[in-house]
């Protein structure tokens, strides 16, 4: 699969309110690569996967994706995804219709999305919830319908600010589309 | 608290206590509304026995005589009806955009006018009549559906933003990025994403909006007239100086009670449904 992008990020500053978070923020990441952020709670590590996924507005600096500047690009137009720290599955759809939002969105026909939405969930095995609700899941499960609906239309990025980075990596990589950028607490990591 | 305490000793006492209470409140609640079913039922020369008589013929002659003939109230029942729905159905259509907007978006003043939507609220009804009255009298909205019911839409308004900004502040922004991320674009999030989150609330709203107008009278009674005339106001038909009918105002009272009671039961099942879908565990963090 060659659908994984390169992230640049030069100089990226941001500001909330008056606190500057990010001071001037340099980083290369190649295709393929797996990347994750180390650092202790309120360092950015969150906020810089933010900027790359069009999220927050840059106060200085640039983010290029592929070579291509993305600085002002709308979040939906940057063909990112993300697992989010609380997951934020649609608790009123069931996990089938979750995974299967984001191809719904870009009009994929109805047999393309079946075959895709059973391929992500089988992949991070969760093939056999796909008519559950997301409140009827346990934590790890919730986790794994969030990473199948971030893996589904294979993003050229996919990006995680969930706690465990290890398993999402297990799922990600193998067989592999994307570069990931991932923040981490130390505290869940297990040693490396 | 009912998991734990449920083992302690003490608690079938509390239990019994809580059963009391509740038998209580429900028999305050029902009692006039008991009451008055029976004297719809009833006779006049019934109704005013004394003492009351527990056991009497039924009939439905009070009800034949306030639908039918020239006393009847089913042309203010279409009043009622007319002026309620449209009110409710323009309410819903401005409240929800105009509440996700003041619960989302940033913007300039909103807590400047997220304090007016709630100022309005603070005036006494009564302050605004002659105002009102003005008003509609200088553009000819006196007594014309369209006047009434902009007049209820000044405060059903403002109640059902204020209400739908609390439920769409319940749904976490994580939710809205995720959708953003999957390309869904603010409306199709909104359609898609967000109101579906929100349909309990939506149908809270709409109930209370619903019963505000229903049973509005005080508007009413001052701006309406022979053309808008709501169930509220005709059953006033049947208290004169020299009597009042209590059998057939029961009936009219019945009558005008009923489209509430069955829309109450009819949208029980999704505001139960609304409460119970909820969010994720965990996904409330913010």
């Amino acid at each position: 699969m060659s659908r994984s992008a390169s992230v640049r990020i030069e100089g990226a500053v941001k500001r909330h309110g008056k606190t500057t978070v990010l001071h001037g923020i340099d980083l290369e990441v190649k295709p393929g690569e797996f990347f994750a952020f180390l650092g202790p709670s309120g360092s950015g590590k969150t906020t810089t996967l933010r900027l790359l996924a069009g999220l927050e507005t840059l106060d200085g600096g640039r983010v290029f994706l592929d070579d291509v500047d993305v600085s002002h690009a709308e979040p939906g137009e940057r063909d990112v995804a993300m697992v989010f720290q609380s997951y934020a599955l649609y608790p009123h759809m069931t996990v089938r219709e979750n995974i299967a939002f984001p191809l719904r969105m870009i009009r994929e026909p109805a047999s393309a999305i079946e075959r895709a939405v059973s391929e992500a969930a089988t992949r991070v095995g969760i093939e056999h919830l796909l008519d559950r609700r997301p409140g009827q899941l346990s934590g790890g499960q919730q986790q794994r319908c969030a990473l199948a609906r971030a893996i589904v239309r294979k993003p050229r990025l996919s990006c995680s600010t969930n706690h465990s980075p290890i398993s999402t990596r297990n799922y990600v990589l193998k067989p592999g589309p994307s570069c990931a950028g991932f923040s981490a607490r130390s505290r869940s990591l297990p040693s490396m | 608290m009912s998991q734990t305490s449920a083992h302690k000793p003490g608690a079938v006492a509390r239990r019994l206590l809580m059963l009391i209470a509740a038998a209580c409140l429900v028999v305050i609640w029902a009692f006039p509304v008991v009451w008055g079913f029976l004297t719809s039922l009833k006779t006049e020369r019934d109704v005013l026995a004394w003492p009351p008589v527990l056991f009497f013929t039924p009939t439905l002659d009070n009800y034949r005589a306030v639908l039918e003939g020239n006393r009847s109230i089913l042309p203010n029942l279409w009043s009622s009806l007319v002026v309620t729905t449209s009110a409710t159905v323009i309410t819903m259509l401005f409240a929800v955009p105009a509440a996700y907007a003041m619960a989302r978006l940033k913007m300039r003043f909103k807590r400047t006018t997220g304090f007016y939507v709630l100022a309005t609220q603070m005036l006494p009804p009564v302050g605004l009549i002659i105002p009102y009255y003005i008003v509609l009298q200088k553009i000819g909205g006196l007594d014309s559906y369209a006047g009434i019911t902009a007049i209820y839409l000044t405060f059903s308004l403002p109640f059902a933003i204020w209400l739908m900004i609390t439920y769409f502040e319940d749904i976490p922004f994580e939710m809205e990025e995720a959708a953003l991320l999957d390309r869904a674009g603010r409306l199709r999030t909104l359609w898609y994403v967000i109101l579906p989150q929100v349909r309990g609330g939506m149908a809270v709203t709409t109930i209370f909006v619903f019963l505000n107008a229903w049973n509005e009278f005080l508007f009413a009674v001052v701006l309406g007239g022979n053309t808008v005339r709501p169930v509220t106001v005709a059953m006033y038909n049947f208290i004169s100086v020299e009597q009042t009918q209590w059998a057939l105002l029961s009936a009219a009272a019945m009558l005008a009670m009923a489209p509430v009671i069955l829309i109450g039961l009819a949208a029980q099942r999704h505001i139960v449904k609304g409460l119970t879908v909820g969010a994720v565990k965990g996904g409330g963090r913010r």
